[in-house]
């Protein structure tokens, strides 16, 4: 049920941060709602569900980045899931700043996972160097635009969580 | 086997988490290549909840775009009855300096007509109007300064408006040619009829009473009243009003009829005051503009 919930929140998510950012004419630089969800998943969630669930949402964003190659952002969430359960049994957010720079790395390391990732399997992205100096120059910017919502995002699934009464070991301990 | 699977699950579903995006990574990465049905499946998925979150978002900017159009639609509004407040004081203006304009216009014919006359323009600055609307007296913007004196004659383009009654510095009271204390030496234009003008004083109506001992030839409606110049007060030939009815009256060993005056004092707004005038032809001098007769 909670599995289902935070999917159809980030499906939902997807859906409208296209044409939202398109008419507030940000759409360079979306934030990566997907990877806030995953990260949410990680830290919350336990391994196999939340692995299951992660590859569910990598799935659902190569759906709606057509550009891509279906399957890259699959490998990126299930990678930033797995890093951020192991640092789930080690880290502690107590604050908006902390799950804001977790934001912020975790935006850095799936942009250069996404780079990597591009130049191996994407055989048009490296043809020209567009596709890299893009995910280069998209880096900072969407990180900086990612970390504002992941308070946000943190603090509705952590309301879900509370609604559904799944547990109480809330993401903000 | 289960033994096998239960001990290292975490291990084999990561490497499975793994693999098979990765597998399809590496076929929808390859080019050339046919759409795969896992492409054609995300987008049977993606595709209406996009186009519905779209039509969504476009309603929303539907209703705030006409909301702001609202708020732009009342600022255009408010800028747009400014403008029409303004044009139309504007357009009142003009069409007031237009009517002064003609106005000023025959003063100055006037003057030209009767370059015998010594005249100084002014100003209606007042009125004292009676409970029927009607003009008793007015007050100009010339005075004592300017070189008016008390028993003056002011004139109008269309003739005789009255006498200066009381002066001051730079003001004057003129009584008017019809009021009940006004008497003037008058003929009545090529008919060898002399009188006097008195004013009715009456509050409803401008009219005055042509007073006459006897008429050398009939007299029809609509003739010319005009100054004789006898009285030496009012120089001759000034336009005072026209024969308003034939109805002759006899007050003791005179005749009276009723005249009405040439001017509307409702709407005058501008006068000319004789200071002086030339005696040459006083006598002889015509009605303005008119030859006499109306």
């Amino acid at each position: 049920m909670r599995d289902i919930a935070i999917f159809l929140i980030a499906f939902l998510l997807l859906a409208f941060e296209s044409p939202l950012l398109h008419e507030a004419h940000l759409a360079a630089y979306a934030p990566d709602m997907a990877l806030l969800v995953v990260l949410y998943v990680g830290l919350s969630s336990r391994f196999e569900r939340g692995l299951f669930l992660a590859l569910g949402l990598g799935l659902l964003k190569d759906g709606f980045v057509m550009a891509s190659p279906v399957g890259l952002y699959m490998v990126i969430m299930v990678i930033a899931f797995m890093v951020t359960y192991r640092l789930s049994q080690r880290l502690a957010l107590r604050s908006i700043l902390g799950v804001m720079l977790l934001a912020v790395v975790a935006s850095f390391g799936a942009s250069l996972l996404e780079l990597f990732l591009s130049l191996v399997f994407d055989r048009h992205f490296g043809d020209s160097s567009r596709g890299p100096s893009l995910v280069f120059g998209a880096m900072l910017p969407e990180a900086l635009v990612t970390a504002p919502f992941a308070p946000a995002v943190f603090w509705a699934l952590d309301r879900l969580d509370g609604f559904l009464a799944r547990k109480s070991d809330s993401v903000f301990h | 086997m289960r033994e096998f699977l239960k001990r290292h699950r975490v291990a084999i579903s990561s490497f499975l988490a793994l693999v098979v995006p990765l597998f399809l990574l590496y076929v929808h990465g390859r080019s050339p290549r046919k759409t795969t049905i896992v492409e054609v499946a995300l987008l049977r998925l993606t595709a209406p909840v996009e186009a519905a979150a779209a039509d969504a978002m476009a309603g929303v900017k539907s209703v705030w775009s006409r909301y702001v159009a609202l708020v732009d639609l009342a600022e255009e509004n408010a800028r747009l009855a400014k403008d029409v407040e303004i044009l139309t004081a504007e357009a009142l203006a003009a069409k007031e300096l237009r009517h002064e304009n003609a106005r000023l216009r025959d003063l100055l014919q006037f003057k030209r007509e009767r370059q015998d006359l010594e005249t100084i323009a002014a100003h209606i600055i007042g009125q004292d109007v009676s409970p029927f609307a009607r003009v008793v007296r007015v007050s100009i913007d010339a005075g004592s300064s300017d070189g008016v004196e008390e028993g003056m004659p002011v004139v109008s383009a269309q003739g005789l408006v009255g006498r200066i009654k009381v002066v001051s510095g730079r003001y004057a009271e003129v009584m008017l040619a019809v009021d009940a204390r006004s008497s003037i030496n008058v003929r009545v234009a090529g008919k060898g009829v002399s009188g006097n003008l008195e004013g009715t004083g009456a509050n409803d109506e401008y009219s005055a009473r042509l007073l006459y001992l006897q008429k050398a030839e009939p007299l029809v409606v609509g003739d010319t009243v005009v100054t004789s110049g006898h009285d030496k007060v009012f120089p001759p030939g000034l336009e005072v009003g026209y024969i308003r009815s034939l109805e002759e009256r006899q007050r003791g060993v005179y005749y009276e009829l009723q005249v009405a005056p040439a001017v509307n004092f409702s709407i005058l707004e501008e006068v000319a005051i004789v200071i002086g005038h030339s005696d040459a032809d006083e006598a002889e001098a015509p009605a303005p503009g008119k030859g006499g007769e109306r």
